[in-house]
């Protein structure tokens, strides 16, 4: 069943390139949603239902791992697969990240095929 | 642990850095012209400036300093769509190019400082530019040519107050000498 995305980034141009990238990927899209920071993205979830979380790390007003603890928080939200895309590689943020239950940690700089393997793996299990 | 933060590692690091999320995230495949050390106040230039601080055991800042055609050019790159004049999306591009580089320059510093921080990016975009970094007295500076235009890539560290081994230790000004246009 097509999904309805979630990606949030405070780039707009990034936003811009994440959805193209996933629109070239085989994973069936219904809409693409948009937030630039974590607090943005809940007003989003609050109003819509989304099969997939995309979100950015450092972000001004609420960053990703804050995002990802009030998702994982709320019981209609928790079970969405939530993917950090960031440039922010340090051991102490991923590890963080997948204590705050991320399903995965993609890097920027990213090729679309690494994206997309990452996302249809997690889509599928 | 500090002594591996020499000038020619820094050089490495960074052309590495660029070059990667040039290929990776705008088909472009740079190469870097010989790095030098500017140690006085670089002359004002026109244009679109990225800069990302970073805070830890070594502090400082990365930027890209680019014309302003030069970011038109890859902001069309980047998303893929014809941009001919500096708009929100070109600045926007270029805080997320610089964001990329630095970011990737400091995960691989990171091995050998230590964690480091980095600040949401700050874009710059007029005539007659300077950039001051306080309490750094010389930046490393890589310069790349892109159809036809230049592309700055540079950044200035200095052991952090945490570290407790003042601006810059000798070893690290003796190696940043050495380094010759």
């Amino acid at each position: 069943m097509p999904l309805d995305i979630l990606i949030i980034d405070d780039s707009t141009a990034i936003r811009k390139v994440l959805q193209r990238v996933l629109r070239q990927t085989k994973i069936p899209i219904a809409k693409v949603l948009e937030a630039a920071n974590g607090s943005e993205a809940l007003s989003v979830l609050a109003q819509n239902s989304v099969g997939l979380i995309l979100s950015d790390l450092n972000m001004p007003v609420m960053d990703g791992l804050q995002l990802l603890a009030a998702v994982k928080a709320n019981e209609a939200w928790r079970e969405v697969p939530f993917f950090m895309i960031t440039t922010e590689g340090s051991q102490a943020k991923v590890m963080e990240a997948i204590r705050l239950g991320a399903t995965g940690y993609v890097l920027k700089p990213f090729y679309a095929e690494q994206l997309e393997e990452k996302l249809r793996a997690a889509l599928v299990a | 642990m500090h002594s591996d933060l020499r000038a020619e590692f820094i050089v490495e690091e960074l052309c590495a850095a660029t070059a990667n999320v040039f290929s990776t995230m705008l088909n472009l495949h740079v190469r870097p012209e010989a790095a030098f050390i500017q140690r006085s106040s670089p002359e004002a230039q026109d244009g679109v400036e990225g800069l990302v601080g970073l805070a830890g055991n070594y502090a400082g800042i990365g930027a890209l300093l680019c014309t302003a055609e030069l970011a038109c050019f890859l902001s069309s790159c980047f998303l893929q769509m014809p941009i001919t004049c500096v708009d929100e999306m070109v600045l926007d591009t270029l805080g997320e190019l610089t964001n990329m580089v630095i970011g990737s320059f400091k995960n691989t510093l990171e091995k050998s400082t230590g964690p480091l921080s980095m600040s949401i990016p700050t874009v710059v975009y007029g005539k007659s530019i300077t950039t001051r970094a306080m309490k750094h007295d010389q930046w490393i500076v890589v310069p790349f040519w892109i159809n036809g235009q230049q592309l700055i890539v540079k950044a200035c560290l200095s052991a952090g107050v945490e570290a407790g081994l003042g601006p810059c230790s000798k070893h690290d000004r003796q190696a940043n000498s050495d380094l010759k246009v």
